[in-house]
């Protein structure tokens, strides 16, 4: 599993794993990566649900089968097109510093519209979502919502305003691993929830939850065992779906497919998309270029604390992305 | 199938196997000490011992779901009936009934509590240290600072009296009487509460949140500093009304008197199903755990085994509880 590495680590990783193999050494490699497989195997053994599905030379598949052998579904890759994108935008970031990570960010927000907000290890970009969450606070900038300027103190502060994170590392932020999928799924919608005395029906969370699970197409039997048991994929959908139970006007996700299989991150991006089409103003920073460029009708570069480029709907792809970059 | 599910699911929890070895230790002891356990007078007698220890346990569920460890109780309380029987005594009240007494230790008690909140909530410290730390501050306060005395003839009336007071009388064969202290439906509507909060309120579904991952409870919009604060309030609320009941119950109030409860109630919430960690812990499991744990103690004079080793035992049974709920939390984990 190398989702933590770098592009420069894996190529020096898939150098040394050449070199063992050149001694005789059989590996194993496990991975859900496409293009790690493709790369690095000779061979390839396919598992679904228990199941060897496909045993052979990588060179005899294709991608398409790959992804088909690994979900079961013929995968499109549909780039995402915005409609009803709304004339005013609902946020509007102005000159926002954070010291040390980043200086004079401005950008704006429209409803309908999936921003990208891009660049390597470093650029910025996790700290400017965290600013928008309430979770760092900038040094001097001014943040406005829809028109009013606001000053996010606090994650509480951030939710009253409508506004959703889900985080880089799920596992530590996002989720209670040891609580039931249904409780998970519920957290940030407790006060909604609960009747007018304050008081919660189990009956009414697992009616919540189990739309959600439908919605999702989460894969679980039963909503009130422990989020642990669930695979990254899934749990990323929960995660979704707790903020989501909330009325958002603006959802921040910060990686939202890393550590993702092939199936739940199509079921993913196809969710955002369809949020964005009902008007849901969505934020996606992410270093896979790929995700970017098929779901992103805006994408932003951020380089050393500021953005060093923007390019909208047709200009964007990886090369683009990547040419300013460097 | 919603039957089946509701069976699997209640079959996975610890409680459920620690009921069975409730039931079965029971039958045991029954057998061996020849039909003596499921006598009406060990049965009450096994009732009031269980009065304080189970309502300490309650309290002491509610912090350990949320993650936390609150060490304090035992002196926190002993240091409320201490300043609550010595006001009491000086103002010459309680001379007939036990309100002023309790409102006392309930005003002392949210205010000692709220002390605690208030360092561990602001503060962010591990909630062990805290709660060790006041424990001590708590003693040194009642014996040092105020140099509380020690009360036994001289309690007021009325305390003596509702410690007296009983729901019915059982009588044995050899003439034996036991009563069924009125404290005992305190205990009851303790845990009424306690499972109620737990389970409709968004502060009982908070303090789980809390307990199984605090950053996520607080990235997902739950106000965790105040909710610790009106936790360890509350509980040094509860802690001090207690407290107060005990003393009614052994007509003394002796400020070191609670003194080593905290290593006794503490293992008996693990014991119930609750981690160490957070996150979980249900009433029943606690309930379960300390009946257990007042039934061993109170039974093995009953079948003949020396009451020295009543430590031994406990011991064991703490030691079987947690590793059972290791074992559990592994198997959940793959």
């Amino acid at each position: 599993m190398k989702t933590a590495l770098t592009k420069k680590e894996v190529h020096a990783l898939f150098k040394t794993v050449r070199q063992l193999r050149d001694r005789g050494i059989a590996i194993m490699f496990i991975s859900h990566k496409i293009d790690e497989i493709f790369e690095i195997a000779d061979d390839v053994a396919i598992m679904r649900n228990g199941r060897n599905v496909y045993l052979g030379a990588t060179s005899s598949l294709t991608r398409k089968e790959f992804t088909y052998y690994m979900t079961g579904r013929e995968l499109t890759d549909t780039r995402f097109c915005p409609e009803n994108v709304s004339a005013e935008p609902v946020l509007e970031v102005k000159n926002l510093t954070l010291a040390g990570s980043s200086h004079d960010i401005s950008c704006e927000l429209c409803k309908g519209e999936i921003l990208g907000v891009t660049g390597l290890l470093g650029s910025g970009r996790t700290e400017l979502a965290l600013s928008l969450f309430g979770l760092l606070k900038p040094d001097s900038g001014e943040i406005y919502l829809k028109d009013e300027k606001v000053k996010i103190s606090s994650p509480i502060e951030a939710q009253k305003l409508h506004i959703g994170y889900v985080p880089e590392d799920r596992l530590t932020e996002g989720l209670c691993l040891r609580q039931p999928i249904a409780d998970n799924i519920t957290l940030s919608s407790l006060k909604r929830l609960s009747s007018k005395l304050g008081l919660i029906k189990q009956k009414d969370i697992l009616a919540e939850a189990d739309v959600w699970v439908k919605k999702f197409s989460i894969a679980t039997d039963d909503p009130m065992k422990h989020a642990s048991t669930l695979s990254g994929g899934n749990q990323q959908k929960i995660v979704l779906a707790k903020w989501l139970s909330n009325e958002l006007d603006v959802l921040i996700l910060n990686g939202p497919t890393v550590g993702v299989d092939v199936g739940a991150k199509q079921d993913i991006h196809e969710l955002l998309h369809e949020l964005a089409r009902q008007g849901l103003a969505v934020i996606i920073i992410s270093d896979d270029l790929e995700e970017v460029v098929a779901n992103c009708s805006r994408v932003i570069v951020m380089k050393d604390g500021a953005i060093v480029g923007e390019l909208q709907n047709e200009d964007i792809c990886s090369q683009a992305i990547l040419n300013i970059i460097r | 199938m919603e039957l089946t599910r509701k069976l699997r699911r209640m079959t996975r929890k610890t409680e459920f196997y620690l009921f069975i070895v409730l039931v079965l230790m029971c039958v045991a002891i029954q057998i061996i000490s020849g039909g003596q356990l499921l006598e009406p007078n060990t049965i009450v007698d096994i009732a009031r011992s269980l009065t304080i220890f189970g309502m300490f346990a309650l309290i002491s569920l509610v912090v350990v779901i949320s993650g936390g460890f609150d060490l304090s109780f035992p002196t926190l309380a002993s240091l409320t009936y201490s300043v609550s029987t010595s006001i009491c005594l000086s103002m010459g009240w309680c001379q007939e009934t036990a309100w002023m007494a309790f409102l006392l230790a309930a005003v002392i008690g949210l205010v000692l509590g709220m002390l605690n909140g208030f360092i561990i909530s602001r503060f962010k410290l591990n909630t062990m240290i805290v709660t060790l730390g006041t424990q001590t501050l708590f003693l040194g306060i009642s014996m040092g600072l105020l140099q509380m005395p020690e009360i036994t003839s001289t309690l007021p009336l009325g305390l003596r009296y509702f410690g007296e007071d009983s729901l019915f009388e059982v009588f044995s064969s050899t003439g034996m009487r036991s009563s069924m202290p009125t404290a005992f439906l305190l205990f009851v509507a303790l845990a009424v509460i306690v499972w109620f909060v737990l389970r409709f309120t968004m502060f009982g579904r908070a303090l789980y949140a809390i307990g199984g991952n605090e950053v996520s409870a607080e990235r997902a919009g739950i106000n965790v500093k105040r909710t610790k604060f009106w936790l360890y309030a509350f509980v040094g609320l509860v802690a001090g009304i207690i407290g107060m009941l005990r003393v009614c119950m052994v007509r003394q109030a002796i400020p070191k008197g609670l003194n080593g409860w905290d290593l006794k109630i503490i293992p008996a919430v693990i014991l119930g199903g609750a981690s160490i960690y957070g996150g979980e812990g249900t009433v029943f499991g606690t309930l379960v755990a300390a009946i257990l744990m007042t039934v061993i103690s109170n039974s093995l004079l009953l079948i003949g085994i020396d009451s020295y080793w009543q430590d031994f035992f406990n011991g064991l049974v703490i030691l079987a509880g947690v590793t059972i709920s290791a074992v559990q939390a592994k198997r959940r984990s793959i």
